[in-house]
């Protein structure tokens, strides 16, 4: 089927006699702006906040880590103190643990500033169910897999998830892009049957072993990585939203995003 | 200050200077001082010397005059003195009428004798002789003064004059000029049947449309095109196909949406400002496949009006632009055809009688991209039989009908429709999948022209229009509608004064009713709905009167001035929700039927021209629009699945106000008209979209929307040259467009995204023989606004851009030059059959433009992020051969 409306995209687009080539085009740089980001999650795994400076748009796709920064994580009772292990990169100490439905306050000092940015961290709810469907190629050739999941939206407005699959072992590094994101403006309190963990281009094979991961992550970040996905993945369609500035919780004049989430986790095997 | 009181002020003052305009005129032409010499001249001779020598019309019944002699010179003496000193010995007087003497018998007593100086209204309708379509235009004048009109919209004209021989001339682009001597003692009906010009080569006729050429200096109207349909058709088009609205956007003042686009942006208007009219009826999405064609076919149109500003009060609903496309009656003489074979679409249009008083018109077209489809699809198939089974649909059509019946001399009847289709489709019953999207525009249009008396004439316009689209999506076991549909009903009435020569009167009421279904979405699983979502149907009505006077003050002065109040009426039943400062919605009202919610607008319109000599004016307009019902649109460009709102609690209509200023000549005898206009024009209420806003099917779409306000100015310069064998124009814009709205580029002005400073456009077509003609076009403009990023960072292995000010950036500059080649079949009078090839390159230095610009991942060095830009058409040739029986 993908061949086929390929090839009427193809056959419009040489009736159309479309073109794409490169282009040089200055965007201006602006000046660097610091940029704190951070995900926290309930699970056992290091968990860090970044503290960057933006770079160039355009060119290498470089990450600029700040030096001499100090953050902390807080709640009213307690205040941690993150560990710059690595330049630009503080890690909460390896005996905090999270307690889900706790708002959690990050704090970062640089050259005199001050940031903060606060977020719940709501517990997620247990997978139920998790399943694997079968998916035919694109050229028929081989057979592919898919991980599907259910799981019941607590009842009260305001939830987000986001959820992701990858096989077991692997490394991550396109962790936006992979997962799905959505929120429960219309399904508040209803049970999330077979929802799809599996990004169409990373399917599984017959033996793969599977992680899959659901993130509660609250409406507002999931409206948040509804802009990433819309301003860092533009295609080039006419009928486009203009493009804008994706959101950020971090007061102080900082970009970036902070998020704190409980996490499910379950393990699944592809077999017959 | 407040706007409304600033408004009324500025009408106050255009009434005033009308008023003033008009004493200074009365007093002033007998006034007129001359020096003439009379060298034992007859009376009647005498009183043409004086005719020849000032302004003044002399009328006089050559029987009356006694047998006097006049041997005297005046020198620098007053038209009144000279006459008073003329007629001292006899038992004549003389009246003023206009800029009319009138020579009358006096009494015994010396008083002029009481028997009024009757006048008499000389009207009717003016044909083509060849197939009695009526003329929209004509400049209809007596040859020996200076009193004239021109046809309206139905091709009829009216005249009236005092009692008196005359001699009419009727006089059109491209048509031989007709001149009737009348002896007008009552009032008269004369229909005029005009030839077209059998030798458009030779030079001579240069010397014909002279009139209506100079109407450009000495109309009011500027801001205004009148865009004759084989204008439309010399110039060159892409794939061939003749485009109307593509036309237009070789104006000055105009811009196109993007490249191949049908969508276009006059003087800082967004697209859902321009009124598009066929035959009255609005048509909502002007389009076919995504903008590469417009809606009109160019053989079922007659005439295009194109007002871009000093809009007359008859218009209204639209901030920036009318577009006003009238559809031929129909042949009434003989049975005709036409048609063409193009590369990716064909037509046909059939016309004939309808008995002896009525004709008829239907006009179809069918692109072909899907039959082109399967036959690729097949070559490449090569007995592939699971390509073989699917089936894709990629067409547009369109119909256009129309029919018309003269009941009498006073009443005629005009039906006609519009049904336009876009499909896209695709199906495999193989893959278990039937996915469909379909759009397209329905018009329907009833009118009534009655003829009152030969100076009151009427137009009476039922109106029917519809757009509508419809998804449709079928996994099989899984299905998808979704249906969205905008309904509008109108009745209206014009009526059209024609009081004498100088005035013309114009009234009249309109009323809109607009059913809007932004969308429903019926899911349905396994044979039974699974869920529903309507959004609530919008109901309102749109109401306006207006009164407009046109009025020739003097010879050099004359003005147009109007008054069109307007108003919108929400209908209940309906929920509507409220927001706090925040636009954050707090809870929701419930109304019953009836109405609800209403607005109100006076809308002055006014324009004026000074004669400065006989070849150049000055002019000047100032006009207010009010808008009720915009697009919901947050794209780049309008896509066929945009939906229609209109004004309401939360959302305050839309207002424009316009101040044109243009300088207006005419070069060698009339030849080459030039025009200049400066413009000014500020928008009020001025709608946009909140940052990620979500339209479609938003039940809450208010909350979405964020208001401001507006501003755009520049200056157009045009050369025309609408006769000879070279013919076209030349014209540069300078404008600036820009929009202030808050919570939008933080509060600041931006660009709005059609902000184009410069646009350069020649249009020049050229007959090298009676069959050989060649044309070109080539278009320049600054590149578009848009907003690119000015730095990045990583989310979590995502780089996620940093946006500087909204449309702070601009595309690369836009050039390209078209041209065509049209040979005609050898011409023989005698045969009806004509045939013509067109041969046409689009692009033809092959210049590849940037679409627009994106940024993506470097194929050559991954991780790195380049600039890439898209660009939608290389060179194109096309092929079309018309006929024509």
């Amino acid at each position: 089927m993908i061949k086929n409306i390929v090839f009427v995209a193809l056959l419009i687009t040489i009736l159309t006699s479309c073109f794409r080539e490169p282009i040089d085009f200055d965007l201006n740089d602006g000046d660097p702006q610091i940029v704190i980001t951070g995900w926290i999650t309930d699970d056992s795994t290091p968990q860090f906040v970044s503290v960057t400076r933006s770079t160039s748009f355009l060119g290498e796709q470089s990450i600029d880590y700040v030096d001499g920064a100090e953050a902390t994580i807080s709640t009213d009772q307690e205040t941690y103190f993150l560990e710059e292990r690595e330049t630009g990169r503080f890690f909460l100490p390896e005996d905090w643990t999270a307690i889900t439905g706790q708002t959690y306050r990050l704090e970062v000092n640089y050259e005199g500033n001050n940031y903060t940015a606060t977020h719940e961290m709501r517990a997620a709810p247990t997978i139920q169910n998790p399943l694997v469907e079968e998916i035919t190629s694109e050229d028929d050739s081989i057979l592919l897999y898919q991980t599907l999941i259910s799981f019941d939206d607590p009842v009260g407005e305001g939830d987000g998830y986001f959820i992701i699959d990858y096989q077991k072992g692997t490394e991550v590094s396109d962790f936006i892009e992979r997962g799905f994101v959505g929120d429960d403006e219309f399904i508040d309190g209803e049970m999330l049957e077979e929802v799809v963990a599996t990004n169409f281009d990373h399917r599984h094979e017959m033996g793969d072993t599977v992680i899959i991961e659901l993130y509660s992550i609250g409406q507002n970040s999931s409206d948040f990585i509804e802009e990433v996905l819309t301003e860092s993945f533009r295609g080039e369609s006419p009928f486009e939203t203009p493009p804008v500035n994706v959101s950020t919780n971090i007061s102080g004049g900082a970009l970036g995003y902070f998020v704190t989430s409980g996490m499910q986790r379950v393990e699944i095997i592809i077999e017959e | 200050m407040n706007f409304t009181n600033y408004t009324m002020r500025i009408t106050t003052f255009f009434f005033f200077l009308l008023c003033l305009n008009t004493a200074l005129a009365q007093s002033s032409i007998l006034d007129q001082k001359i020096t003439i010499e009379f060298k034992n001249d007859a009376l009647d001779q005498a009183l043409k010397k004086i005719q020849s020598s000032s302004d003044v019309i002399m009328s006089f019944d050559k029987n009356i005059l006694p047998a006097i002699k006049i041997d005297q010179t005046f020198t620098n003496r007053s038209i009144e003195d000279i006459l008073n000193k003329l007629l001292e010995e006899t038992n004549l007087s003389f009246k003023l009428i206009n800029k009319t003497v009138v020579i009358v018998k006096s009494d015994s007593q010396g008083a002029v004798m009481q028997k009024e100086i009757e006048k008499y209204t000389l009207s009717g309708h003016i044909y083509d002789e060849s197939n009695k379509e009526t003329l929209i235009g004509v400049s209809v004048f007596d040859a020996n003064g200076d009193a004239g009109t021109v046809s309206n919209s139905y091709g009829f004209y009216s005249l009236s004059l005092p009692e008196g021989d005359y001699t009419i001339s009727y006089s059109y682009l491209g048509y031989d000029r007709m001149t009737v001597p009348v002896s007008l003692n009552q009032n008269q009906t004369v229909d005029i049947d005009l030839s077209e010009m059998s030798a458009t080569l030779d030079e001579i006729v240069i010397s014909e449309g002279v009139i209506e050429r100079e109407e450009h200096v000495r109309s009011t109207e500027m801001s205004v095109v009148d865009l004759d349909i084989e204008t439309v058709q010399k110039i060159p088009a892409l794939f061939g196909e003749v485009d109307v609205i593509k036309a237009l956007q070789l104006l000055p003042g105009v811009q196109s949406v993007g490249e191949g686009g049908s969508g276009f942006n006059v003087r800082g208007g967004n697209i859902d400002q321009n009124l598009i009219m066929l035959d009255e009826a609005p048509i909502y999405n002007a389009s076919h496949l995504a903008g590469f064609f417009s809606t009109f076919n160019p053989d079922a149109i007659k005439d295009i009006q194109f007002y871009k500003g000093g809009f007359p009060a008859y218009y209204g609903g639209r901030l920036s632009s009318v577009v006003d496309i009238r559809m031929k009656d129909g042949n009434r003489k003989q049975f005709g055809a036409k048609g063409g074979i193009g590369t990716i679409m064909s037509r046909l249009s059939l016309e004939a009688p309808l008995g002896e008083k009525g004709s008829f018109i239907i006009a179809g077209r069918r692109n072909y991209l899907d039959l082109l489809l399967k036959a690729v699809q097949n070559a490449r198939n090569n007995g592939d039989s699971d390509l073989a089974d699917t089936s894709f649909d990629l067409y547009f059509y369109d119909l256009n009908a129309k029919a018309n019946y003269q009941l009498d001399d006073k009443n005629r009847f005009f039906v006609s429709g519009y049904f336009g289709r876009d499909v896209f489709g695709i199906s495999s019953p193989e893959e278990e999948i039937d996915a469909r999207v379909e759009w397209g525009n329905t018009t329907s249009t009833f009118r009534w022209n009655h003829i009152y008396s030969p100076k009151l004439f009427s137009n009476v316009t039922y109106y029917f229009s519809n757009y509508d689209y419809f998804l449709s999506f079928d996994l099989d076991l899984f299905k998808i509608d979704w249906d969205s549909r905008l309904q509008e009903h109108s009745l209206k009435a014009d009526f059209v004064a024609y009081m004498n020569p100088k005035q013309t009167f114009r009234f009249g009421a309109s009323g809109i009713r607009y059913n809007i279904s932004p969308g429903e979405i019926k899911a349905i699983s396994r044979g039974r709905v699974t869920e529903e979502v309507q959004v609530q149907i919008n109901k309102s009505i749109e109401a306006a009167a207006y009164v407009d006077h046109e009025w020739e003050l003097s010879e050099n002065l004359k003005v147009d001035a109007g008054l069109r109040l307007s108003s919108l009426h929400n209908l209940g039943p309906q929920d509507v929700i409220n927001l706090d400062e925040n636009y954050e919605i707090t809870d929701t009202t419930s109304y019953d039927g009836g109405i609800y919610n209403s607005y109100w607008n006076l809308e002055p319109r006014f324009k004026m021209r000074y004669q400065l000599n006989k070849v150049s004016s000055i002019k000047t307009s100032y006009s207010r629009n009010a808008q009720y019902i915009q697009l919901a649109s947050n794209s780049n460009y309008s896509s066929p699945f945009d939906i229609w709102f209109s004004s309401s609690e939360l959302i305050r209509p839309q207002l424009a106000d316009q101040v044109v200023l243009g300088y207006f000549r005419n070069f060698k005898d009339n030849e080459l008209q030039f025009s200049f206009e400066v413009f000014y024009k500020s928008f009020k209420n001025v709608i946009d979209f909140k940052d990620h806003a979500e339209l479609i099917l938003n039940e809450n779409l208010e909350a979405e929307i964020r208001t401001g306000r507006g501003r755009a100015y520049g200056m157009e310069f045009q050369f025309k040259k609408d006769i000879g064998r070279l013919t076209g124009w030349l014209g540069y814009t300078y404008s600036k467009t820009r929009r202030q709205i808050n919570t939008i580029n933080d509060g600041n002005w931006y660009n709005a995204r059609y902000d184009i400073p410069h646009a350069i456009n020649l249009v020049a077509t050229y007959d090298l023989s009676k069959r050989i003609t060649v044309a070109a076009n080539f278009n320049y403009t600054s590149g578009g606004a848009i907003t690119v990023p000015i730095g990045g960072y990583d989310f979590l292995g995502t780089q996620v851009p940093i946006y500087s000010e909204r449309n702070g950036a601009r595309l690369p500059d836009y050039h390209r030059m078209d041209l065509s080649l049209t040979l005609r079949g050898k011409k023989n009078e005698q045969k009806r059959f004509k045939t013509e090839w067109i041969f046409s390159i689009y692009n033809v230095y092959n210049r590849k433009n940037a679409f627009n610009i994106r940024f993506v991942d470097g194929t050559i060095n991954p991780g790195t992020t380049i600039a890439e830009k898209t660009s939608l058409f290389a060179i194109v040739p096309a092929i079309t051969f018309n006929f024509k029986y």
